[in-house]
């Protein structure tokens, strides 16, 4: 018999190892690749799953009954994709000034795009294209297409109205198809 | 083509074919062409069409051009290894939305009325069900005086 995700999480909050054993089987692998479509690297990918169900373990005696797990699921990874595209990009941002300090400033291109280190990791088209885009253009591209999520849900995990979630997705689109070289 | 085909194939130009990002008072002068106008209709209808179609190639590029990746028996052994860690069982969860423990203040000012009304209605209502051992039956003693010498002199004594 299958046991639903509201009575799993009823079994986590009590520590029941089993539970969190058939949590993980049913999301890790979606979350994993809706993590994966977001940074774009595998081992970051696997990095923040693992923060998404350690969050999950930690917090599950807190649990809200009327939470839709999947939903929260889905928040989370979002909220660390993106925190962790930040910290990539400030990261970057900074050895580009100490590099910048080291060398003539005039011969480094200041506009260099912050996703490079994704750059060597793969050649696939798509991948570049998405590596252009900002990472909550790649979240909302991933929630709709990956997931094929309504509007009002992308809304309710990213915490935005469903206008801008419209909004941005008009313009993930348009970004992505224009990178993809097919213009508008 | 009449004024209002040209006004939309304008709009369709310059702020694209989701209608929701564009102006409101050109939502509204959409609205009214697609009304009255059939070749307005038409022209909308077919922009949907289009943007359909594209949208759903988009898509299945989207979803052809990326690895679905699997969990590897690695990944699998450090997803296991997380119940070793403490579960958190006091404070709140951080994550905003989701996992609130907390009430909020008007919620207890509610609450608390509620239980004190409550409370009162049960007490009241608990005199309609007590049963009184006492007799409710009271007499007057009409013999008494108000004279109390007699008591204070025997006190003294």
């Amino acid at each position: 018999m299958l046991i639903d995700d509201s009575e799993l999480m009823r079994r986590l909050a009590g520590g029941d190892q089993q539970a969190f054993a058939s949590l993980l089987s049913r999301h890790s692998k979606l979350v994993l690749n809706v993590l994966y479509r977001i940074v774009l690297s595998r081992d970051d990918a696997e990095d923040l799953c693992q923060e998404v169900f350690e969050r999950l373990w930690r917090q599950a005696p807190q649990w809200r009954d009327d939470a839709k797990l999947t939903t929260w699921l889905y928040r989370v990874a979002n909220n660390l994709a993106i925190n962790f595209r930040q910290r990539v990009q400030q990261r970057y941002v900074l050895n580009e000034d100490l590099l910048m300090a080291e060398c003539d400033a005039a011969s480094v291109d200041a506009d260099a795009e912050v996703s490079m280190p994704l750059l060597g990791m793969n050649d696939n088209t798509l991948l570049r294209a998405l590596a252009s885009l900002p990472a909550n253009y790649r979240a909302v591209l991933a929630f709709r297409f990956y997931r094929d999520l309504a509007v009002k849900d992308i809304a309710e995990i990213m915490g935005i109205s469903a206008k801008a979630v419209e909004s941005q997705l008009g313009r993930a689109k348009a970004q992505l198809k224009q990178n993809l070289g097919g213009g508008e | 083509m009449n004024i209002m085909q040209k006004f939309l194939a304008n709009t369709l130009r310059n702020f694209g074919s989701n209608r929701n990002t564009w102006p409101r008072w050109r939502q509204f002068l959409l609205s009214i062409c697609i009304a009255l106008s059939d070749a307005c209709r038409q022209d909308w209808q077919a922009a949907q069409r289009k943007v359909n179609a594209a949208d759903t190639a988009l898509a299945q590029t989207y979803v052809d051009g990326i690895a679905e990746l699997t969990v590897s028996s690695v990944m699998t052994r450090r997803l296991h290894t997380i119940t070793a860690q403490p579960q958190c069982r006091t404070g709140l969860a951080s994550e905003s939305g989701v996992m609130k423990a907390k009430m909020p203040f008007w919620q207890i000012s509610c609450a608390s009325a509620m239980a004190s009304a409550v409370l009162g209605v049960a007490l009241g209502a608990g005199g309609y069900v007590a049963e009184f051992t006492d007799s409710d039956v009271a007499y007057l003693e009409t013999s008494m005086t108000y004279e109390v010498s007699d008591w204070l002199a025997g006190d003294i004594q």
